[in-house]
């Protein structure tokens, strides 16, 4: 039997053969299988180093020279934070857009570290914000980098979204969008919008979309969960510094009980306060963003991510629990069918439920171990301290499956 | 002469609160993030120094009781074997002395051979498959419930339900 250190070594600079022995055991959609094998092939290159803003700079002006134009002017960059992922810069960018002719806009550049802390595609990232474009409220996709041609690492360019995502005095977790409390008159205000757009990602036309990144399971079968559920364990082979024998029990339960795909849905994958901005004094949502955990799949992950514990808050007397903070969880049901048109299916809620709290401690206790262990990020520290979160993600995963085993 | 770790790990947070952290660029969100999580990060440290050996033994119990518990699951044969003889290895080990590196390892080894055997039993016979899977969700419930407290001071929500005074895991630490 291997021993721990050898194991760690082995998850520190994989083998060829460790690489394709996960990816052999766990088959994924075509696109996240190139994503992770590239994590796995790359990961004993060594540390990443933060990108200087001006080397951003260079690296856009670059790309903008040889792919679009050389009339245009870059400046006022500078750091967004936010989000445990991608390292974000906002640029102003004068030049002549094919749709509005010369103006002047501020933009998102959106480039991976070397290891993120989320493996997916910037191409179907970019595919999902032109999909739904003037859809719902979503930044303008412009560029993209796929391979890390002109910026050190993939990058995706997007327009830059006004507004806030929670209250500017708002009772919130540490974490942005957990826990947040609007208030009634905001709660008013998004419930709507916030069921609403969901509802429209779900019934979208994906099959007029074009989409090259995405793999189409079949309706019918247990292959949507199957994918999404190999993808967790996936991960966690690939990434994690312990054995937890609570995981493998989850796995296990989770491969028994796949459900059957009643309909193909776009979906979402990270919808929840914290996830979209909107305007303070009307309340309009401006923007959803963080697609990158999207997917073409069953519309109850969302709906089983969306009404996550963790994400919402009881009122004064624990009577109500409000949805992400937004809306009683009877009503986000109701209208979310009634504006839908779509079924909700509470068996499939609480497979989705048990699939996310693992996938949830797959990605704070082994993906943020390993990337903070090998520097792969611009923010270790912050991926260092995720280690505090899954243990409340354990109890609540350990909670579900008592109740099923 | 005494051990000053304490104390410097004291004076190191407070000089990057009071020097470093103001003179950190204030439109690099990123770099405050990082030193604001640092510093915090350095006082949890100080909070759990005193209680690392203790937590080691803690997981080490933990993995051992288990076990234990596994032995008498209807294991098949080879399973009960090999978790029997990790059961003697991990008995070599004086945890009262021993490192926490060291309890560490042995406990890693051990968790690794139960995980490797609940990984089997899902094509067990049902009976098997459920009274192992039963004991595993079961015995975690007090590791989950130390890990809830180890962490709370760093949580989302340090004082959510089931929080315990992280000393009531560790009796050993009462006053001998």
């Amino acid at each position: 039997m291997m021993d721990h250190e050898t194991n760690d070594a082995l998850r520190d600079a994989p083998t060829k053969e460790f690489i394709n022995d996960i990816a052999r055991q766990f088959p994924v959609e075509a696109e996240i299988d190139k994503c992770l094998i590239r994590k796995m092939a790359r990961r004993a290159e060594g540390p990443f180093t933060r990108t200087r803003l001006g080397e951003l700079e260079e690296c856009f002006s670059k790309f903008l020279t040889e792919t679009v134009t050389p009339d245009f002017e870059l400046g006022n960059s500078r750091w967004l934070n936010g989000g445990a992922s991608k390292l974000q810069a906002a640029m102003d960018l004068r030049w002549n857009d094919p749709d509005q002719g010369w103006n002047c806009e501020t933009i998102v550049l959106r480039m991976e570290p070397k290891e993120a802390l989320n493996i997916n595609s910037r191409r179907r990232e970019f595919e999902l914000l032109r999909a739904f474009h003037g859809v719902i409220p979503v930044p303008k996709p412009y560029f993209l980098d796929e391979e890390g041609k002109w910026f050190p690492e993939p990058t995706l360019v997007y327009s830059f979204a006004h507004g806030v995502t929670k209250p500017v005095l708002a009772t919130t977790g540490k974490v942005a969008g957990l826990g947040t409390d609007f208030g009634e008159e905001l709660r008013g205000k998004l419930a709507p919008q916030f069921i609403d757009y969901l509802a429209k990602i779900h019934t979208f036309d994906h099959a007029s979309a074009g989409f090259t990144s995405m793999d189409l399971p079949q309706v019918g079968t247990t292959e949507n969960a199957l994918w999404q559920l190999n993808r967790a364990r996936r991960v966690w082979e690939e990434d994690t510094g312990e054995n937890i024998p609570l995981m493998t029990v989850a796995a296990n339960w989770l491969e028994r009980n796949m459900p059957t795909l009643d309909s193909v849905s776009v979906v979402h994958g990270d919808y929840r306060s914290g996830n979209f901005m909107f305007e303070e004094e009307s309340g309009t949502i401006t923007a959803w963003l963080d697609w990158e955990r999207g997917h073409m799949g069953d519309r109850h992950r969302d709906l089983a991510w969306t009404t996550q514990p963790s994400f919402g808050h009881y009122n004064d007397d624990n009577s109500i629990y409000y949805v992400c903070g937004i809306v009683p969880e009877d009503e986000f049901y109701a209208r979310y069918a009634e504006v839908s048109g779509m079924t909700v299916d509470q068996k499939k809620i609480d497979y989705y439920r048990i699939l996310n709290s693992y996938q949830l401690v797959v990605g704070t206790l082994a993906t943020a171990y390993r990337v903070s262990r090998l520097g792969k990020t611009h923010q270790d520290v912050l991926l260092a301290r995720l280690r505090a979160l899954p243990p409340a993600f354990l109890r609540n995963l350990s909670q579900l499956l008592s109740e099923r085993l | 002469m005494a051990d000053y770790i304490d104390n410097n790990l004291q004076s190191i947070r407070k000089s990057l609160a009071d020097v470093v952290l103001p003179s950190v660029d204030p439109d690099d969100p990123l770099a405050l993030e990082q030193m604001n999580l640092t510093i915090d990060y350095l006082g949890f440290l100080q909070q759990r120094m005193d209680f690392i050996a203790d937590r080691a033994r803690f997981d080490f119990d933990h993995y051992r009781q288990m076990a234990e518990l596994l032995l008498d699951a209807g294991l098949a044969e080879a399973d009960r074997a090999t978790l029997s003889d990790e059961l003697a290895h991990t008995e070599k080990l004086n945890v009262a002395i021993a490192r926490p590196s060291e309890i560490r390892a042995i406990s890693a080894r051990l968790a690794r051979v139960i995980d490797e055997l609940v990984g089997r039993v899902q094509d067990a016979p049902e009976e098997t498959r459920t009274r192992v899977e039963r004991i595993v969700a079961d015995a975690s419930q007090a590791w989950i419930e130390m890990e809830l407290s180890w962490y709370a001071p760093i949580a989302v929500d340090p004082d959510g339900p089931g929080v315990r005074p992280l000393k009531s895991f560790f009796p050993d630490q009462v006053l001998r």
